[in-house]
């Protein structure tokens, strides 16, 4: 039987590794859709969405291109042999990209909703782009990024077909809450997929409900100018 | 007289009209008065460098801060920007937001001190911008824009969204930060009574084209910028003599034999007060006009004659105040009076004329 807290740990562990990773460049890219003009704007907030709408093992099959051996990301990067494949560092990779268009997505709502007047009178006042970023704009935004986050990690800790591709289901290595239920339904263990599937309507519950939270501030009082 | 200290000759395509502004001004307040729509806050914004798209030139104290070849960002500018709905840091209290501006002024702590007397910001510095009154937010917002130490303040309607009360409060404000700071401002507004209140030289704006430009009289009693058909808002200003009963006597700005009768004040004797009184509502009598019930009887000499069809516009000196007063007749009165240039006649102005 999957030692199934140790099961919960490493999901919550890696979900947690996955959103750090995509953190800082998740909040520049939902940045500059929300407020940078450039040409092909609408291609590439397309493509970071596009996770979203492909099936996830699509996306797994894709990052297993990639990552094998033979592929562009798979030898040697920066000197080093990564080794990703069935390893934990796959499950961070498949988590990060399929939670990245969700995060993008609801930080760019929070950008949005941040008065871009303010940020002009702030530089009216002598403070630069990237001091007015990091005063007005990400305080302000606050509320849409922590969204985000909270989102992204639920949706990290649910991934599972692009992960069970590049990081295969193996106990004690790479197993997370969602291949071991579908292994513990498959053999036919039914309490262990119970308090598999408990643990993750807790977590899952838990983290849409700060989530919405989080989303109404930004539609009400978070967005004031008062 | 001393080189002009900004020199703009802009162009600017708006959704509905090019804004195509060519001036040079020396005025230590320049007014851009003009209806909604006009392109008063394009203008300003141009000026921030917070609009995309601007051509021509800008050139301030000899800095050019939009040229052929350059455009100079808005934080190096050196703008004191206010806009019309103030837009204060909502996450930041009071204190925090005038400390935001600070880092660009020369000497920190003494600008941050300067500008909370004057303004009269001590009971506010730990409010959240949240919970202040509109005045107070236009304090704030006017004291932010102080603290940055600019070499131009750009005001924007600023007293648009308060009521008659406190656009009585903020005026005074705004007269202390012209005459301390010595900064010159550029004021955006559709109110006469501020205009011609604070402004040296006032350009008249219509679908983004200069109707006239002169000094704030000139430009507000023409009838090119408004018709005779609309009232113009006289302003009465001068300091509180004395108060009898509920009326405030209120001695005329640089005339000190004449004195006025206004609505009651709560300003203390010698403080700065401002009425205005609309054009229609002042009568003129010309003889023995002293049983009467106006309390206000104020002997002046036409000095000029605006005539538009029936209705007639009759520019009246009072003894040495620094503005005409406009008053409407009807060509018949005119003719009946014999009012002509340089005729002496009494101004009959009631006390619930004025306005606050």
């Amino acid at each position: 039987m999957t030692d199934v807290w140790s099961v919960i740990g490493s999901t919550l562990l890696w979900a947690l590794l996955s959103t750090l990773v995509i953190l800082i460049p998740g909040t520049l890219v939902a940045y500059c859709l929300a407020r940078c003009q450039f040409v092909g704007k609408s291609i590439c907030s397309s493509l970071v969405g596009l996770p979203l709408v492909l099936p996830p093992t699509a996306v797994g099959y894709l990052l297993l291109a990639l990552l094998a051996k033979n592929g562009p990301l798979g030898g040697a990067l920066f000197g080093t042999e990564l080794d990703v494949l069935l390893s934990w560092k796959a499950v961070v990779i498949a988590c990060s990209v399929m939670s990245f268009p969700l995060f993008v997505r609801t930080a760019r709502v929070g950008f949005e909703s941040v008065d871009s007047q303010l940020e002009g009178v702030a530089r009216t006042l002598g403070q630069n782009r990237f001091d007015v970023f990091r005063k007005i704009t990400l305080p302000l935004a606050r509320r849409g990024i922590l969204a985000a986050v909270i989102l992204s990690f639920a949706r990290a800790i649910g991934e599972f077909g692009a992960t069970i591709i590049i990081a295969g289901n193996i106990p004690g290595a790479t197993q997370t809450l969602s291949t071991a239920l579908f292994s513990a339904q498959q053999s036919g263990n039914q309490t262990e997929a119970t308090t598999l599937l408990v643990v993750a309507i807790i977590v899952g519950f838990a983290t849409v409900y700060v989530a919405e939270r989080l989303t109404e501030s930004v539609a009400g009082k978070g967005v004031s100018n008062d | 007289m001393t080189d002009p200290w900004l020199n703009i000759d802009l162009k600017l395509q708006l959704k509905e009209f090019e804004l195509n502004v060519s001036q040079k001004t020396n005025a230590k307040v320049l007014g851009i008065y003009g209806p909604s729509g006009a392109g008063k806050t394009s203008l300003l914004e141009a000026l921030a460098g917070l609009r995309r798209g601007a051509v021509g030139g800008i050139e301030v104290f000899g800095q050019c801060w939009l040229g052929t070849d350059r455009e100079m960002s808005p934080e190096d500018r050196g703008v004191g920007y206010v806009p019309q709905s103030h837009l204060l840091f909502p996450h930041l209290n009071v204190r925090e937001n005038l400390r935001f501006a600070l880092p660009r002024a020369k000497n920190e702590e003494e600008t941050y001190k300067e500008v909370v007397k004057v303004l009269e910001l001590d009971d506010l510095l730990d409010r959240r911008v949240g919970s202040l009154s509109g005045g107070e937010c236009q304090r704030v917002a006017l004291g932010r824009a102080l603290c940055s130490g600019p070499k131009v303040l750009l005001l924007d309607e600023p007293m648009s969204s308060l009521d008659g009360d406190l656009k009585h409060r903020i005026l005074p404000f705004l007269l202390k930060i012209k005459d301390q700071f010595g900064i010159p401002m550029i004021l955006v507004s559709h109110q006469p009574l501020e205009v011609q209140a604070l402004c040296g030289e006032v350009i008249a704006l219509k679908r983004g084209r200069v109707l006239k430009c002169g000094s704030a009289f000139e430009v507000l009693s023409d009838t090119v910028v408004s018709d005779l058909s609309t009232p113009f808002e006289n302003l009465i200003q001068g300091t509180v003599e004395r108060h009898d009963g509920d009326v405030t006597h209120v001695q005329l700005k640089g005339c000190s034999s004449t004195s006025v009768a206004g609505p009651s004040s709560a300003l203390n004797i010698g403080e700065a007060c401002f009425f205005s009184v609309p054009s229609s509502d002042i009568l003129l009598g010309i003889g023995d006009v002293s049983m009467i019930s106006a309390r206000n009887q104020i002997p002046g000499n036409v000095i000029e004659i605006q005539e538009g069809g029936r209705q007639v516009r009759v520019m009246m000196q009072i003894g040495e105040y620094e503005r005409p007063i406009a008053v409407d007749l009807t060509l018949g009165a005119i003719e009946e009076l014999g009012i002509q240039i340089g005729v002496s006649a009494t101004l009959l102005i009631k006390t619930n004329s004025f306005r606050r």
